[in-house]
């Protein structure tokens, strides 16, 4: 895979949370392999919903519906491949 | 009934409840014990909470985590008249499917150490059910609940929303507090209906488990409503949905309605559980502005006729006892015909719509939990840089709610900034009650009389973002 492209969109993404999520952690303290729910990072109902907004404004790109479920935001390096992959135009990968 | 994990089916549920007793039994927390039952939205949860039900245990009910250490800020104490602990463990992802037949792998039961008597509500054979108020810094009081009262009042949220054992109702919507428990999950157990309970509120989640559960009646709130109308299936065929009241615009409830299917607006209390209704067959404009006839056996009356709104009484035959204090003793023992103070204003309609305008104190509504400025107030005037504050919710919301400012006055000669203070909300706070601003000023505006001019404070926070 594109693992440089992938690595810098887990860096924007540490970014986005850290700067512009209202969740007072920083970049540091997000891994990249960390869960973004309960039991890790611990985002709550609004900050997911700040959050999905904010990448969406960030890469340019809407979720379709079908993509909205758990399995992209799992942690970090899986939501950056899915990002990666819908900006690549992916949709076939995009979509799992 | 099911979490999307482990299921259970109405057949199978006296045994699971028996299985239940017995563990808790085995363990010295028979039936005369009193609990406190830390509960998550899962199957396992479901089931313990209908086995204290049924065998009509006096009980705490707390908000769990689904870990026996504590990992979250919200969580409550457990009271010094509870015997017990009992929490309800999250299953591991490794956990096989029957992890839900041995009571010992989702319960985690100790003796509490700081017991000190049993509850002066405590009177044998009505099993009382204890919730706590959702002020959430605090000043929460512990309600009771008559257990029997507790089902009627279900029966009457029945009749009102119409449930059947044909429906699938899906409950994003916590069950240990009284929406989700006493309007939502026990009328749909009443009505025989498939039951799907769901953690946390999590629109990825929740769009998951919409997918595989097809619900067609769900119990939301206006932020789950705001996040479906934004990313849910359009189109998916929900034969009704019922939403907690807490001011939702009214063009968003018309959105929602036209999308989703018929829209209702619920109105209760820790106190009185489920109160008053918007009626299904009402037009949408009706539904959008406000609340049907209170339910079976309620009556509401405003304190006076003040065309502006008065203040929102009650009288409930299923209403609460009382309130309790952390040791057990009564704060307040409800008498016979005791009108119950809402603590809301409201206006009524020339066609009978009840609209409900906000608190009648300075209180707000935040993510669903009621918090009170003074209590914020009282807690950052404990960190140590902070000598006064004084919190102000402005008209704007974002989407935990309206707005909070604090202004607070730095203790003399210490350095600290506005940022570094909010920093420290967030290790203090509740996420729902840290301020969205915090200004630093040398002195706070007095009325003639010494109170606090909050109405300048209020221009100022306007000025100031």
């Amino acid at each position: 895979m594109n693992t440089e492209k992938t690595e810098n969109i887990v860096d924007q993404l540490r970014h986005i949370i850290a700067d512009q999520l209202d969740v007072n952690l920083s970049v540091a303290e997000i891994s990249p392999d960390t869960p973004l729910f309960e039991g890790g990072i611990g985002l709550d109902s609004v900050a997911i919903m700040e959050f999905i907004t904010l990448i969406e404004e960030n890469f340019g790109f809407e979720f379709a519906r079908d993509e909205l479920n758990l399995k992209p935001f799992e942690n970090l390096r899986v939501l950056s491949e899915f990002v990666n992959s819908k900006l690549s135009g992916d949709t076939a990968s995009a979509s799992t | 009934m099911t979490d999307g994990r482990f299921t259970c089916a109405y057949g199978d549920l006296p045994g699971r409840l028996d299985d239940i007793c017995r563990y808790l039994d085995t363990l010295g927390a028979g039936a005369d014990a009193v609990p406190a039952l830390e509960c998550i939205n899962s199957t396992a949860g479901v089931l313990t909470l209908l086995a204290l039900l049924r065998r009509g245990s006096h009980f705490l009910l707390n908000p769990g985590s689904g870990n026996v250490e504590p990992t979250d800020s919200n969580l409550k104490p457990v009271a010094r008249f509870c015997t017990h602990r009992i929490v309800v463990l999250r299953a591991p992802p490794e956990a096989p499917p029957d992890w839900l037949e041995t009571p010992g792998n989702f319960l985690s039961v100790s003796r509490h150490a700081d017991y000190l008597g049993p509850p002066e509500a405590c009177d044998p054979g009505i099993g009382n059910l204890y919730i706590r108020t959702s002020g959430s810094l605090g000043t929460t009081k512990i309600v009771v609940h008559g257990q029997t009262r507790l089902f009627h009042n279900a029966d009457s949220c029945l009749d009102r929303l119409g449930l059947e054992a044909e429906d699938r109702v899906t409950l994003p919507v916590p069950i240990f507090h009284m929406y989700g428990l006493g309007a939502g999950f026990l009328p749909a157990l009443l009505a025989g209906a498939s039951i799907h309970v769901e953690e946390h509120g999590n629109i990825l989640r929740y769009l998951d488990n919409e997918r595989r559960f097809q619900p067609n009646v769900a119990f939301l709130n206006p932020l789950l409503c705001g996040m479906l109308l934004r990313w849910g299936r359009f189109g998916s065929s929900y034969r009704r949905v019922v939403t907690s009241t807490q001011a939702m615009r009214e063009e968003m409830f018309r959105d929602f309605d036209d999308n989703f299917g018929n829209l209702i607006s619920l109105y209760g209390s820790t106190e009185m559980g489920a109160i008053t209704a918007s009626l299904s067959q009402q037009s949408q404009d009706k539904r959008a502005a406000g609340l049907g006839p209170p339910l079976r056996g309620v009556t509401l009356r405003l304190e006076d006729d003040n065309k502006d709104g008065a203040e929102l009484l009650c009288l409930h035959p299923y209403g609460y006892r009382g309130y309790l204090d952390e040791a057990g003793h009564w704060l307040h023992r409800c008498a016979e015909g005791e009108w119950y103070r809402s603590g809301d204003w409201a206006r009524q309609r020339n066609d009978g719509i009840l609209v409900i305008l906000g608190r009648a104190n300075s209180s707000v509504n935040r993510g669903g939990y009621l918090v009170f400025l003074g209590d914020i107030e009282n807690e950052l005037e404990k960190l140590p840089e902070i000598s006064q504050a004084a919190v102000i919710a402005s008209d704007e919301e974002d989407h935990r709610g309206r707005r909070l400012t604090a202004f607070c006055i730095p203790k003399q000669g210490v350095t600290t900034t506005a940022d570094a203070l909010r920093a420290a909300c967030f290790r203090h706070l509740p996420k729902h009650s840290i301020p969205d601003h915090i200004h630093l000023l040398s002195s706070l505006p007095l009325l003639p009389s010494g109170k606090l001019d909050r109405k300048t404070l209020l221009l100022h926070s306007k000025e100031l973002i």
